[in-house]
């Protein structure tokens, strides 16, 4: 068994990102076109034929590479490769763009990864299309936030870690990332929050608030 | 005359039920203006076409789509309408304003909506559809929602501080037989859902799809695991897979497996977790991991929970029980009962 990495031989050449948040005025498309435009308008020396090949990444929304090639981009003789992974996907788009250049299969691609979660009307992620089962997984019936807290309890009585002080460095995370958020203009969440706000917040899932749990956004960035 | 009324009856748990929606009806008379208390002195309408609220003909409840949405919509048209009307009363400002919407999150924003008025109110009952203008309508002065309203303009409503006689039955329309079929739950009671813990706001059960139905052929496959919690042992390493698997997870052989059923046996509690988000038919959904005092670890959803009864290391036993039921087929399976 190897691994051989591609270090220095890839390299990230113009990027485009949307703002992130409730966008009910703009579908999908929109969000795809509006993060490769800003990657064109800031970079005048690329031009979409020199993009070789695409990867796209969606969870849910859209199917196939049409996401990309079909309405928004009106890419014609270029292939897209749709790739999913959960919340790695757009890493994982990002990640198999590289090996294309990497490999010298083609001299410039482009990674686009595009989600519209606020369409559904449901509250959380949504997998959507399990395949057809038996009806016995626990796992697939927790929603996202539940399966991540199972691991509170865990590791506190694993590690012998005092639960309120468990809930205090979830705070600090949180407190951070809102902190941060709020340096960030494409930023879902560009306020501060207090750890008290924090703290007292409705649960989710466990002793996961909502300021614990990502925010369901839409949102499309590109490389 | 032109009366308007209306019965708002919700899902149990949800924001119509407990206390966004109510039911009412209002009168008007109209007539000279000699004899009137009130003068229209000026009018205007805007309207949009969006999903936001939607009831069947026959159906016990309505529906609504996600709020914030119906407010994104709603908030450009309530500006301009004000623009309007003040426009043409060639007026900047108004004493009082009353504001009804069918979406709370836009009732909630009433005075931050409506910055022209001194004063803002929306109906003293909540959402009461048709009726919500009628009952929300009071005369200058008095803002305070009284229990019968006086009523210069016609109006009655009984809200939910009326007398115990007064109030309308919400437990029939709850336990009717339409919701009795979808809230069995697993002990076949129908669960107070009047203080669940943790929803997602008060009495604001979460928005989630129902589960999918069971797929026949997978669940004849799997019946030994599925009706009998039958799992694998591996015959090298002894390792105990939940569900059965071919390649052992411990030491990697290959269709090496003896069955072996967990059904009626005990274990521990790993972890556990509410997890309040989840589509339940007996909200909110507990759930925990399960370490078999033989071998063999599984997630199980919690029987006839009490969270507080939970603890990494609890005993718990196995139970077979009904999960939830999709397009007409119930999913039957193992739960797990702190001992």
């Amino acid at each position: 068994m190897s691994s051989r990495g591609i270090r220095d031989r890839v390299a990230v050449v113009a990027m485009g990102c949307t703002p992130f948040g409730e966008h009910w005025d703009r579908s999908a498309d929109d969000l795809v076109v509006e993060a490769t435009e800003e990657l064109y308008a800031n970079n005048p020396r690329i031009s979409r034929d020199d993009v070789d090949a695409y990867w796209l990444a969606t969870l849910g929304s859209g199917q196939s590479g049409l996401t990309l090639s079909k309405p928004p981009l009106a890419l014609d003789y270029k292939p897209v490769t749709r790739v999913e992974n959960y919340c790695a996907s757009g890493s994982e788009a990002f990640r198999n763009a590289c090996y294309a250049v990497a490999s010298g299969a083609y001299d410039r691609v482009m990674a686009v990864g595009v989600e519209k979660l606020k369409d559904s009307g449901f509250s959380g992620l949504l997998r959507g299309g399990d395949p057809p089962a038996d009806g016995t997984a626990a796992e697939l019936s927790l929603t996202a936030p539940a399966a991540f807290s199972l691991l509170d309890p865990a590791y506190c009585a694993r590690y012998g870690v005092d639960p309120s002080d468990f809930r205090q460095a979830m705070t600090h995370i949180a407190w951070k990332n809102h902190h941060n958020g709020a340096l960030n203009s494409k930023a879902q969440f560009r306020s501060e929050v207090s750890k008290e706000k924090i703290e007292s917040a409705p649960l989710v899932a466990g002793r996961l608030g909502v300021f614990d749990c990502s925010g369901v956004s839409d949102g499309a960035a590109c490389a | 005359m032109a009366v308007l009324a209306d019965v708002i009856v919700g899902r149990p748990g949800s924001t119509d039920e407990s206390g966004g929606g109510g039911d009412g009806a209002a009168a008007f008379v109209f007539g000279p203006e000699i004899d009137a208390v009130a003068k229209v002195v000026e009018f205007a309408s805007v309207t949009d076409e969006i999903l936001d609220r939607w009831r069947t003909p026959g159906s016990n409840s309505g529906a609504q789509w996600e709020e914030r949405f119906g407010l994104d919509r709603y908030t450009p048209l309530v500006e301009r309408v004000i623009e309007d009307v003040l426009e043409a009363a060639q007026t900047s400002r108004v004493d009082h304003a009353v504001l009804v919407s069918s979406n709370s999150a836009v009732t909630k924003k009433a005075s931050a909506l409506v910055r022209c008025a001194d004063t803002v109110s929306i109906s003293p009952l909540g959402y009461a559809g048709a009726a919500s203008v009628g009952v929300a309508w009071r005369m200058p002065g008095s803002s305070r929602a009284g229990r019968e309203h006086p009523g210069p303009l016609g109006c009655r409503w009984r809200g939910r501080n009326s007398s115990p006689g007064d109030r309308p039955d919400r437990s029939r329309s709850s336990t009717s037989p339409g919701y009795r079929a979808t809230r069995g739950g697993s002990t076949g009671l129908l669960p107070d859902l009047s203080d669940v813990e943790g929803s997602a706001g008060p009495g604001a059960p979460p928005r989630r799809p129902e589960p999918d139905r069971v797929s026949g052929p997978a669940a004849a496959r799997s019946g030994r695991w599925k009706f009998a919690l039958s799992g694998s042992r591996c015959e090298k390493c002894g390792f105990v897979h939940l569900p059965p698997v071919r390649v052992c997870k411990d030491c990697g052989v290959v269709d090496r497996m003896a069955v072996e059923s967990l059904a009626g046996h005990s274990g521990s509690v790993a972890t556990y977790t509410v997890d309040r988000l989840a589509y339940s038919p007996a909200p909110p959904v507990v759930d925990a991991v399960v370490d078999f005092d033989d071998g063999g670890r599984f997630t199980f959803e919690v029987a006839d929970a009490d969270p507080s009864a939970l603890s990494v290391g609890a005993r718990v036993e196995t139970v077979f029980r009904r999960l939830n039921t999709a397009d007409g087929v119930h999913n039957y399976f193992w739960k797990v009962r702190v001992q």
